[in-house]
């Protein structure tokens, strides 16, 4: 291997440029994962950013005790979340539904199924799927309670396991579990109302949309 | 293997598309899906939903700003 320049005498505490390469290459891969997922958290562009500086800044001074070849994406997530809790999730509480609702068994698919509305209108879940399409999703997953929405957020946006979940957010796995299936609910819930509020019926029945402007 | 009904299929479904179901629990399950026309098609509106719900939420990639901000702040930190 070439020389490696050996830092540490006169650099003390720093990073040698081989670590710092190796940040920036973690820093490019995870930067918009880490992003979408702060803005989900936090419902806010520059809440978001901040959140994520915040995070790879902490990552950064404490690279030397992340171990090389472990799972950098959890490691970095983990950063994210205990970041969040401390101080973003605080601030930005106000808005959070409580969670009374009793969204335990709430499932799409039954609902659909037990539309009189949507069987009328054709196939119920194909409608229902189209209307979801239509739907400001991300809204409705902004609108899902903490900490629920954290959990959906881990698992279904950014595909991690439940024993990765566990780790990031520091709970049992049944918790994470648990916390699932009541933020998917919720979700299910709130993408219900929005396709209740854009109408069941399909496009030969509702009240006629208003006509795309004719290009010449 | 063991015969389960469509409210065990219900309550194993997530675990099973979280890919988090052991085994023996994934053919339980799939040999009910095979025979069960109504579980069938849940799954199938799950999957489809889950899928909307991703290609919804998932792509908004950092501004360009943030990016070059975070060189710069890690450029000067020590």
């Amino acid at each position: 291997m070439g020389a490696c320049a050996v830092n540490a005498d006169y650099r003390g505490a720093t990073l040698t440029d081989e670590e710092r390469d190796r940040f920036e290459a973690i820093v490019n891969e995870h930067l918009d994962g880490l992003y979408g997922t702060a803005l989900r958290l936090t419902r806010n562009r520059a809440t978001a950013e901040d959140l994520v500086q915040d995070t790879f800044l902490k990552a950064w001074r404490s690279f030397r005790t992340f171990q090389a070849g472990t799972n950098a994406r959890a490691w970095l997530y983990k950063i994210l979340m205990n970041a969040y809790i401390d101080s973003y999730r605080r601030s930005s509480r106000a808005p959070d539904i409580v969670d009374h609702e009793d969204v335990g068994d709430f499932y799409l698919y039954a609902k659909a199924q037990e539309s009189e509305d949507l069987k009328r209108a054709g196939d119920p879940e194909e409608i229902l799927l189209s209307k979801i399409m239509d739907a400001d999703v991300k809204d409705a997953l902004e609108q899902v309670p903490e900490p629920f929405r954290a959990a959906v957020i881990l698992a279904d946006l950014q595909d991690f396991s439940y024993r990765e979940i566990a780790d990031i957010l520091e709970i049992p796995i049944g918790t994470v579990m648990s916390r699932l299936y009541r933020g998917r609910r919720h979700l299910q819930r709130l993408l219900w109302d929005y396709a209740k509020r854009a109408g069941y019926t399909n496009g030969e029945t509702s009240p006629p949309s208003t006509p795309s402007p004719v290009v010449p | 293997m063991s015969e389960i009904d469509c409210n065990e299929v219900l309550r194993r479904l997530w675990a099973y598309l979280d890919g988090e179901a052991d085994e023996a629990a994934c053919q339980d399950l799939e040999v009910h899906i095979a025979r069960c026309l109504g579980c069938r098609h849940q799954v199938d509106f799950e999957v489809r939903l889950r899928q909307i719900i991703q290609s919804k939420c998932r792509s908004e990639p950092a501004p360009q700003k943030l990016r070059e901000d975070l060189r710069r702040l890690l450029g000067n930190s020590p």
